[in-house]
């Protein structure tokens, strides 16, 4: 009696969580509209456009870790960055010890990384050393909604986490992407690294839209409050250089703009949408978008990363036998010595022109539950540059059968799925 | 201060100030309470509350603080003991305290103040409550509260009608 009363319980919940999901706007009529440009959507939408630089693109997460090393270095005035994983190890001391130094020169240094930093179970557990050293520095650290006893009494709200990655150095340097700020983001030598990426562009404007939503996002969570005015941007750094289009968000739990963002693109989709979806554990909201889209004659392919992680890959697995249903061309990696490496990369290219990039994975949890960022970026040639690199991703990858799926869909992996459903 | 006086400046205060982010929370703690007016009887059990906060002022920010208390007694009787409503005040907010290690973040500390009209349902007896939450500690989201004693009086007859204390007490404020 007891267990039927825990299964209703769960049930009921997840009803209620998927009932009040964000992502009916991807089908909504607004997104759907053929009537209205693109563009006009984004802005009914209140998505800013901004003006970037072309990317200068980091696939390789020690590479990155050595650029983020210049830029700390090189900073003048402030500098802002938030992850959700961070932590100190080894192979990143030399990261943020330049950080430390930067803070006690005067640098104003603002770090944000989530509460469940703390609580990393990825094998960054085993080199992980906690940050908060850096405020002995004079580092101003934010722990988003830390997980402790006490904080237990905000219920659901804990479920609530800053999912996203940026850097903005001297309101000139501005970095997305999906790498973390831990061992296994931008430390490890071995099998351990990830593969992911990250984004630096050059973009005054850009830097001004982040400030303008992180400056009071910051002091709504701390007293040690700052001035939106006493972050200035470098507005003469884009002068003489090729910029491109943009679209920005920043999105808050619960406020759908990834949604329509990810509909808006997915509606304009005309020929090929390629995907990098990261965890895929899609609602029906989401199978839908996409399945209107192939419906159209537009080409989709999604790859799944291989995880050898046997708990997500099981729950990812279980996904699968939904996700037929959206008719792409569904893939997953093979399991070989370059798949060990988990590919933690986000990435959605439409028609080979637009590219959306960020922190958000394509997910119930990433468009519901975090705070994202992501931008999505005109421009045919990062859009030939990314696919080129998807192609590559490609060679390794089997399509998803509807026997493999059926194998997969088993009770065992039922509990994997609903965990990494809400939680991944 | 008669009950419609008190009742009148409380919803003056809610009513003339803008909802900021965070202004209303909730909470949950554990108290213990002897009535000593009368019949002697004790208490012990959870403790509700809701909390509307306007302002994050640095000296006497104040809050309408609504609780109710729901418990046993002595003879393993469930019991409500208390419901109060009044108001609480921060006397002063600072960051420089030697309390910093136990949060994760910056946490000021908010010694406070409370003032409540309080009602036991049981004994129909209406009183007035004075709290001191000495040790609160605050963030934007949360206050942290711990040993926070409190005295009912009995204005009528001019007694102290009950007293007691809530060893803890965490309050949440959402978006």
């Amino acid at each position: 009696m007891r267990q039927v009363r825990l299964v209703c319980i769960i049930i009921s919940l997840i009803l209620l969580g998927t009932g009040c999901s964000s992502t009916q706007h991807m089908i909504s009529e607004e997104v759907l509209s053929d009537s209205v440009p693109f563009e006009e959507k984004l802005s009914s939408f209140q998505i800013p456009s901004v003006q970037v630089s072309y990317p200068d693109v980091y696939y390789d997460g020690r590479a990155w870790r050595d650029r983020l090393i210049e830029l700390v270095e090189g900073a003048e005035d402030y500098l802002i960055t938030s992850a959700f994983l961070a932590s100190s190890s080894e192979e990143l001391e030399e990261l943020y010890s330049a950080l430390a130094r930067k803070a006690e020169s005067g640098v104003r240094v603002y770090f944000v990384v989530d509460g469940t930093g703390p609580f990393d179970m990825t094998e960054t557990r085993f080199h992980l050393i906690p940050l908060k050293f850096l405020r002995e520095s004079g580092v101003h650290l934010l722990e988003f909604n830390s997980i402790s006893g006490a904080r237990l009494v905000s219920g659901l709200n804990l479920l609530y986490r800053d999912h996203r990655k940026f850097l903005i150095v001297d309101g000139k340097h501005v970095a997305l992407g999906g790498m973390n700020l831990n061992y296994i983001s931008i430390g490890a030598e071995n099998e351990q690294l990830q593969r992911d990426s990250m984004y630096e562009f050059i973009s005054p404007e850009l830097s001004s839209l982040i400030l303008d939503y992180f400056v009071p996002w910051w002091n709504e969570q701390t007293w040690d409050e700052i001035d939106r005015d006493d972050f200035t941007v470098d507005e003469t750094s884009l002068e003489g250089k090729e910029t491109y289009q943009g679209w920005y968000v920043n999105q808050e739990p619960k406020s759908a703009q990834i949604s329509k963002l990810i509909g808006s693109l997915l509606s304009e989709a005309d020929h090929s949408v390629q995907v990098l979806p990261f965890l895929p554990f899609m609602d029906e909201e989401m199978i839908t978008a996409f399945r209107m889209a192939q419906e159209r004659g537009v080409e989709i392919q999604m790859i799944i990363p291989f995880d050898r992680r046997v708990t997500n890959r099981k729950g990812i697995e279980y996904m699968t036998k939904d996700l037929l249903d959206m008719g792409i061309d569904l893939r997953i990696e093979e399991e070989r010595a370059e798949t060990q490496r988990l590919l933690h990369e986000k990435l959605l290219i439409v028609d080979e022109r637009y590219v959306l990039i960020g922190s958000t994975n394509i997910n119930y949890r990433s468009m519901n539950l975090a705070y994202e960022n992501s931008l999505v970026i005109d421009s045919p040639e990062l859009a030939q540059q990314l696919k080129l690199h998807f192609e590559e991703l490609y060679e390794g990858t089997v399509p998803i059968t509807e026997e493999m799926a059926e194998g997969w869909h088993t009770l065992m992996n039922w509990p994997r799925f609903i965990t990494a459903f809400f939680g991944g | 201060m008669k009950k419609p006086t008190m009742i009148l400046i409380l919803l003056i205060l809610l009513l003339s100030t803008p909802v900021m982010a965070r202004s209303f929370g909730y909470g949950f703690g554990y108290y213990g309470e002897e009535i000593s007016d009368g019949e002697e009887r004790l208490s012990s059990g959870m403790e509700i509350s809701l909390a509307y906060r306007p302002w994050l002022l640095e000296y006497g920010n104040p809050s309408l603080v609504g609780k109710v208390a729901l418990g046993t007694d002595q003879d393993k009787e469930w019991v409500i003991p208390y419901l109060q409503v009044g108001l609480h005040v921060d006397l002063v907010r600072t960051t420089n305290h030697p309390f910093n290690f136990i949060a994760h973040n910056v946490v000021a500390y908010t010694p406070a103040l409370g003032v409540f009209y309080q009602f036991d349902p049981a004994r129909e007896a209406s009183t007035f409550t004075v709290e001191a939450s000495l040790l609160k500690l605050s963030q934007k989201d949360f206050w942290y509260e711990v040993l926070s004693p409190f005295i009912a009086f009995n204005m009528d007859k001019g007694v102290v009608d009950s007293w007691g204390i809530n060893l803890v007490r965490y309050t949440y404020f959402f978006k």
